[in-house]
């Protein structure tokens, strides 16, 4: 891992909101994603984890300029030292910055499949990287002749997939990659990723798949409630609770079947519905009059960042 | 979910919100067409009365739709036809949508070969002209109201029935509906459960845009004859009688009638549009 | 009471290949069993089967010696894989609960339900919040075996664990029997006693792609 430059991406208090019908005829802004912060470095796998409406789409959308026209984005996203705009973005986005899309509708239905891995390259230098890559994700000669209706939900994942890797992209951002997968290929598919990082890329790899992250990745960004809590080296995870810095990231901990199977009560708030204060407070065994004041700002601990008053 | 927030949110003009406007103008629409109506039942026996003394007079302000060879006062008969046409066009449009929704549940519900037997039928009824099979019923009815309405009613199925059998098979498919059954759960309930409150919306916008169709009709049928009798001051008669003094350059006798029954016609396109948006489960996102 | 499936073979069509060849399974009371295997063995198909979604091409399912009956509240109750698409999307979430007579408090406390969800519209809940209420729905109270498809796979690890502990209670309290189908080695681990690999029980010729 280098670390003698700039941060590859570095996303600081983003915030995304929508404007959306509450009752039948009133409209209000919702909030969706608040003080968002991530780093991403060259030659690393950032894993993005955390259950369903924790914001995890919306940030790799948000990075791209993906978001649709009624959402309001705050907060500053560097892209290599310099602010990603508007008009950065859209040049960036398929050269410098790849995305890796959960839904498999963004193939093109009118080309051949093998012809969209390879994009505007006509060099033999991308066919030779195109073949290798299908062929490591099972997906034989033939299949470079289809179109995306004759696949598989399985097929079309994996050619979704080498997409955006067969570019020369400095950093991808994968959405859910594997799901549709079976586990052989899910696994290939992400050492894939693994060896682009070892190369010197950056890659983001959102999932709510924690087994998964633990495998592949470097650091793991924790999400809930449309921010994070949480961003740790991922050798940590493995040492256990004590080495974890937030209460959630515990709580995941113990939760999973490998270990103790044992959740916390409750539930993630709802965007619209959040509580005053930091927003695990409502489920925190450590919470104390100082947690309803203000949510807790990142701060720099043991390697790591968190954000919790409590956090030693 | 990012997919459905992707819908512009285009309505912020005239500070209202998109839903808020296409409530307003429902309501105003739906306003026009009873206040037609209404008019038409009070106006009775004026729009008969004839009076020589004032016979083919011009649009003025006095009679602003002018009078006829006979003097009468083509205003008020051209509102006492609007009310008929809507009178006809409410209970043959109602009709019309029942009909095709409880075929349309039929053919998705019941065997393979009530399926088939509906299918062949649908097509023959598509098949034949719509017009020459109108005129053929509603002769053998009798004429009159009850021939028109039968005529037209028995006519128009087809479209929305169509539409609701495949509504209600993709429904039937569903796996909330399985779940259903294996809770033991009878057809009948499913279907009044389930499917019935599936099928409302798009009985009631059938239903409203089945109507320019029938209006129409009514009046085209009226036209040639074969609809209601010469003494009613229905849109199609009055057309059809003022064919004869057109030549004498009594241009007002046809030009008002019919410009007025398309109003009316895309008063309810209107409506039936506006229905469309508010009944759609997905535009709550914008 | 006890569930087997004897030697039942399953395709679509005459023209499609079998999915399921000569496949025996059975379970008895408060037995947990996963069932595991790559996709494309058929866990799905079986399932469907044994919960009388579909019926067999060949074979038969058997429950307590009787085949299931097509009417009525069947003891076998199935929880698909996505619960987006087991609820109505035009019903209140309190009128889920009704369909099967679950709408209890003591249901909803212990599945982690609030009041408040039961006015909202299944596309207002996330995928979490709703499998709850299929769970709740699946768990009524004439369910003698319970049968999770992959319930869990795109939930989070807190929600997952939440789901399993209130099934495996009341299984144990109940005394249901318990099919999983999972793709996770630790969940199988910790919640069956039993585990069945159709690799080995499935009879179909060629690797499936």
């Amino acid at each position: 891992m280098c670390h003698d430059n700039l941060p590859l991406l570095e996303v600081d208090n983003l915030s995304v909101s929508f404007r959306m019908y509450d009752k039948a005829f009133e409209q209000r802004d919702l909030k969706v994603i608040q003080d968002l912060t991530i780093t991403v470095n060259k030659g690393e796998i950032l894993a993005v984890a955390g259950s369903s409406g924790s914001g995890k789409s919306l940030l790799a959308h948000a990075v791209l300029g993906l978001l649709p026209q009624n959402a309001t984005v705050g907060g500053r996203i560097f892209y290599k030292g310099r602010p990603l705009d508007v008009e950065n973005q859209r040049k960036l986005r398929g050269s410098e910055i790849a995305l890796i899309p959960q839904s498999v509708t963004y193939l093109d239905p009118l080309m051949q499949v093998g012809k969209q891995a390879r994009g505007a390259d006509k060099s033999p230098k991308r066919l030779r990287r195109q073949r290798e890559v299908f062929q490591r994700l099972n997906l034989t000669r033939q299949t470079e002749k289809l179109y995306p209706f004759q696949l598989s939900g399985g097929m079309a994942r994996r050619v979704l997939f080498s997409t955006a890797i067969i570019t020369d992209a400095e950093l991808v951002i994968a959405d859910e990659p594997t799901p549709g997968m079976h586990l052989d290929q899910a696994l290939e598919a992400l050492s894939i990723l693994r060896e682009l990082a070892d190369k010197g890329k950056g890659i983001i790899l959102i999932t709510h798949d924690i087994d998964l992250a633990l495998q592949f990745a470097d650091k793991i960004a924790v999400f809930y409630a449309g921010t994070t809590v949480e961003e740790l080296p991922v050798a940590d995870f493995a040492k256990g609770p004590g080495a974890l810095r937030h209460p959630y990231s515990k709580a995941l901990w113990h939760a999973l079947p490998q270990n103790d199977f044992m959740p916390i009560e409750g539930f993630q708030p709802y965007a619209g519905d959040l509580p005053e204060g930091c927003l695990f407070a409502p489920r925190c065994p450590l919470k104390t009059s100082e947690c309803e004041a203000e949510n807790p700002p990142m701060r720099k601990l043991r390697g790591g960042k968190v954000r919790c008053v409590h956090a030693s | 979910m990012d997919k459905q927030l992707a819908i512009k949110a285009s309505g912020q003009r005239f500070g209202f919100n998109r839903r808020v406007r296409t409530v307003i103008i429902s309501i105003f629409l739906l306003g026009i067409i009873i206040g037609i109506f209404i008019a038409g039942i009070f106006i009775g026996d004026d729009a008969m009365a004839v009076d020589f003394t004032r016979k083919g007079i011009r649009p003025s302000w006095e009679y602003p739709f002018g009078t006829d060879w006979l003097g009468r006062n083509m205003l008020l008969r051209t509102v006492k036809g609007l009310s008929i046409s809507i009178m006809v066009g409410t209970v043959a449009s109602a009709v019309s949508a029942v009909l095709a929704t409880i075929i349309g549940i039929a053919a998705a519900m019941g065997s393979k070969w009530m399926d088939s037997a509906i299918g062949w039928l649908i097509d023959l009824v598509m098949g034949v002209p719509h017009l020459l099979l109108l005129i053929l019923i509603a002769f053998a009815c009798g004429r009159g109201l009850t021939g028109l309405l039968t005529g037209i009613a028995v006519t128009h199925w087809t479209g929305l029935a169509r539409l609701v059998r495949a509504e209600v098979l993709q429904i039937r498919s569903q796996q909330y509906i399985t779940i259903s059954r294996r809770l033991g759960k009878s057809t009948g309930w499913i279907l009044l459960h389930h499917i019935l409150p599936h099928v409302l919306p798009q009985f009631v916008v059938g239903l409203v845009l089945l109507f320019p169709h029938a209006i129409l009709h009514e009046s085209s049928l009226s036209f040639l004859g074969y609809g209601l009798p010469p003494e009613q001051p229905a849109i199609g008669i009055i057309l059809a009688e003022s064919m004869k003094y057109l030549t004498g350059g009594m241009w007002w006798l046809a030009f008002f009638p019919g410009i007025t029954l398309v109003l009316i016609v895309i008063l309810f396109d209107k409506l039936g549009e506006n229905l469309k948006t508010l009944l759609d489960p997905y535009s709550a996102h914008e | 009471m006890h569930l087997e499936a004897n030697n039942i073979y399953f395709r679509y069509t005459s023209k499609t290949p079998f999915i399921l060849k000569k496949v025996s399974f059975s379970i008895g009371e408060g037995e947990r069993v996963g069932v595991v295997s790559p996709s494309g063995y058929g866990k799905t198909t079986l399932v469907k089967i044994l919960a009388g979604y579909e019926k067999p091409t060949k074979g038969e399912v058997l429950l307590d010696g009787k085949p299931l009956d097509p009417k009525g509240i069947l003891p076998v109750q199935l929880i698909p894989q996505h619960p987006e698409s087991s609820v109505n999307p035009r019903w209140k979430m309190q009128k889920v609960l009704e369909e099967a007579g679950q709408l209890r408090s003591e249901v909803m406390s212990a599945m982690g339900i609030e009041p408040e969800w039961l006015d909202r519209y299944p596309r207002e809940l996330s995928g979490g919040e709703l499998q709850r209420f299929c769970v709740a729905r699946a768990l009524c109270a004439d369910t003698r075996f319970l049968i999770a498809d992959e319930i869990s796979t795109m939930l989070d690890v807190i929600t997952q664990a939440q789901i399993w502990r209130y099934i495996l209670s009341e299984a144990d309290r109940r005394g249901i029997g318990l099919v999983v189908v999972t793709h996770n080695p630790a969940l199988a681990e910790r919640v069956c006693a039993r585990i069945v690999d159709l690799r080995d029980i499935n009879h179909i010729e060629q690797e499936p792609k």
